[in-house]
């Protein structure tokens, strides 16, 4: 580990959670999209990192857009960066579910190819409209600064943010989930397809808007990808395998156990990251979860619902 | 009000009703007697629209044809459905369970008849419904499709694993139901007792056709017994 003293690799292991909490921000974004859409409609999305990427550029051609057009906005165009972002995702989901995933239900294996073959034909219509280099949004200087709570911690503040609005999310999605009315639907039309339809339910369209609203998330995550790393058209690909991993581990059908596993995996990544090279610290990452997941063969917390 | 023509339903190659013919008078209780397999809860799951029936079938609610509708739709024309077992959301609660069956009406307030009608579930409101009693779990149903604000209440088997003292008020129940919010009730049972009590025509399903057809005043008890016995 090298000559560290103590007090260094404290600041380390805290500076270096911290961007790991940055990274377990959008693992839980991602998650929470994943794990909706799994568990309302029981499929694995293989785009879901596209949408994340549809977010990122969403972001990026908008802050362009500002500064070449609106410079004095430049300082808040992000709270209209956000919503675009999931409005832009929201809308592509929407249309996907309704042109591709409708046709394909009940068959898992079926889905499973078809999202493979959506996020190849994602890539390439990024590659062919927006260019396949790498591009970067403009971002306010503010969100780039760094908050030094003592003088060998350096916090970012976009991570600061992130945090803040992925706490907000997530319990905005729990209030909605619980109180309103598409929520009810939800959650009827995920126990019960056929019985909610005999209510009234339309569950088509409550499949539709579930959808939409996964990817939806996954945007926003996008828009703050950003902030942390440039975007091309495959900066999907690095996320969707930690991502499947952070559900998995979380034991696919609890809250808590995707954010527990999202800081297990971010935090950890991060700080092997420091101390060794990335490609070793991705081996050792995936060999603790190897046998974590040995031990814990359904997850750290699966989800006990009697039926 | 209600017309049932030529209904045909199966599952694959295998029909279980073969043109089956049914017509409903406003504000009647009508039983729809028959053993087990005879095909009850398929005609019911083909009326509510959970199976397709075949081209030539027609479903009609007051002047609308809705025999190839999804079910949604079905609801909004004023059928509703209280499936044999229930089927209650077992980890919402009581009170959400409910709500699902107000996605049609205009108030998305439970009404407070639901309460008088079934005080125990007052009392329940918070817990899930899969933490209930079946007989709480078929009030809870009943409920939940009665909020639907229905024409035509079509109720399978209700008195399945229920006690005789809590059948004989399910047929109050029932009859209270009618006269207060003034629609007919389509019950599928195999309890003669209970459907003698609560309904004013009876009729007889056999391998998916109607074979006996009989008013409450000339019901003839026996006969209907030797249906329902092998
Ligand atoms: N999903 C299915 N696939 C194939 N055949 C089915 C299916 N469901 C029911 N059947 C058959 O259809 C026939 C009628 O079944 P149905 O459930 O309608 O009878 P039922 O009168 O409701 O009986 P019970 O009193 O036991 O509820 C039976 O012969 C049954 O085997
Ligand atoms: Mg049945």
């Amino acid at each position: 580990m090298g000559d560290y003293t103590i007090q260094e690799i404290y600041s380390v292991v805290v500076m270096q959670s911290f961007s790991g909490l940055s990274l377990l921000c959008i693992f839980v974004l991602m998650g929470l999209g994943l794990y909706i859409i799994f568990g309302q409609m029981g499929v694995i999305n293989m785009a879901h990192a596209e949408f994340l990427v549809m977010g990122s550029y969403t972001m990026c051609l908008f802050s362009k857009f500002i500064s070449a057009n609106f410079p004095w906005m430049m300082n808040y165009y992000i709270i209209l960066a956000v919503p675009l972002s999931f409005a832009v995702a929201f809308g592509v989901g929407y249309l996907v579910e309704w042109l591709l995933i409708s046709r394909l239900y009940k068959r898992a294996l079926d889905t499973l190819l078809a999202t493979w073959g959506l996020s190849l034909i994602f890539q390439q219509c990024f590659r062919s409209f927006i260019g396949a280099r790498e591009i970067s949004a403009d971002l306010p200087d503010w969100l780039m600064g760094t908050w030094m709570p003592t003088d060998s911690i350096f916090i970012p503040v976009n991570g600061l943010v992130l945090l803040a609005l992925t706490i907000a999310i997530t319990v905005g999605l729990v209030l909605f989930m619980t109180k309103s009315r598409l929520g009810l639907r939800m959650r009827a039309t995920t126990q019960n397809r056929e019985m909610s339809n005999a209510l009234g339910v339309n569950t088509k369209m409550t499949d539709r808007l579930t959808f939409a609203l996964a990817c939806g998330i996954s945007g926003i995550a996008g828009a703050f990808f950003t902030t942390m790393a440039s975007t091309s058209p495959t900066a999907g690909t690095n996320y969707i395998v930690d991502s499947f991993l952070v559900l998995v581990l979380g034991g696919l059908g609890s809250l808590l156990g995707l954010f527990i596993s999202a800081a297990f995996l971010g935090i950890l990544s991060s700080v092997l990251e420091f101390f060794m090279s990335g490609s070793l610290a991705k081996v050792w990452l995936y060999l603790i979860i190897f046998v974590v997941l040995m031990k814990f063969t359904r997850g750290l917390f699966s989800a006990r619902i009697r039926t | 009000m209600f017309h049932v023509k030529n209904l045909t339903v199966g599952y694959g190659e295998s029909e279980v009703i073969r043109g089956l013919e049914l017509d409903l008078v406003q504000g009647e209780i009508l039983a729809i007697m028959g053993r087990n397999g005879m095909g009850k809860t398929t005609l019911f799951k083909s009326l509510i629209g959970v199976l397709g029936c075949t081209g030539q079938s027609s479903i009609e609610i007051s002047g609308s044809e809705v025999s190839q509708e999804p079910s949604y739709k079905r609801v909004r024309y004023g059928l509703a459905y209280v499936p044999q077992g229930r089927m209650i959301y077992p980890s919402l609660t009581v009170e959400d369970n409910i709500r699902v069956g107000l996605e049609t009406a205009k108030s998305k307030k439970i009404p407070s008849y639901v309460y008088e009608l079934f005080p125990v579930l007052a009392e329940m409101a918070k817990r899930r419904g899969g933490n209930l009693s079946g007989g709480q779990q078929q009030q809870l149903a009943i409920a939940r499709a009665l909020v639907t604000e229905p024409k035509v209440l079509l109720l399978d088997e209700p008195t399945e694993g229920i006690q005789p003292s809590i059948i004989k008020e399910m047929a109050r129940t029932l009859k209270k139901i009618r006269d207060e919010h003034d629609i007919s009730i389509i019950v599928a049972e195999q309890v003669l007792s209970f459907t003698l009590e609560a309904c004013d025509r009876f009729l007889v399903i056999e391998n998916g056709e109607i074979v006996h057809s009989s008013l409450r005043k000339d019901v003839d008890a026996e006969k209907i017994t030797k249906f329902l016995s092998v």
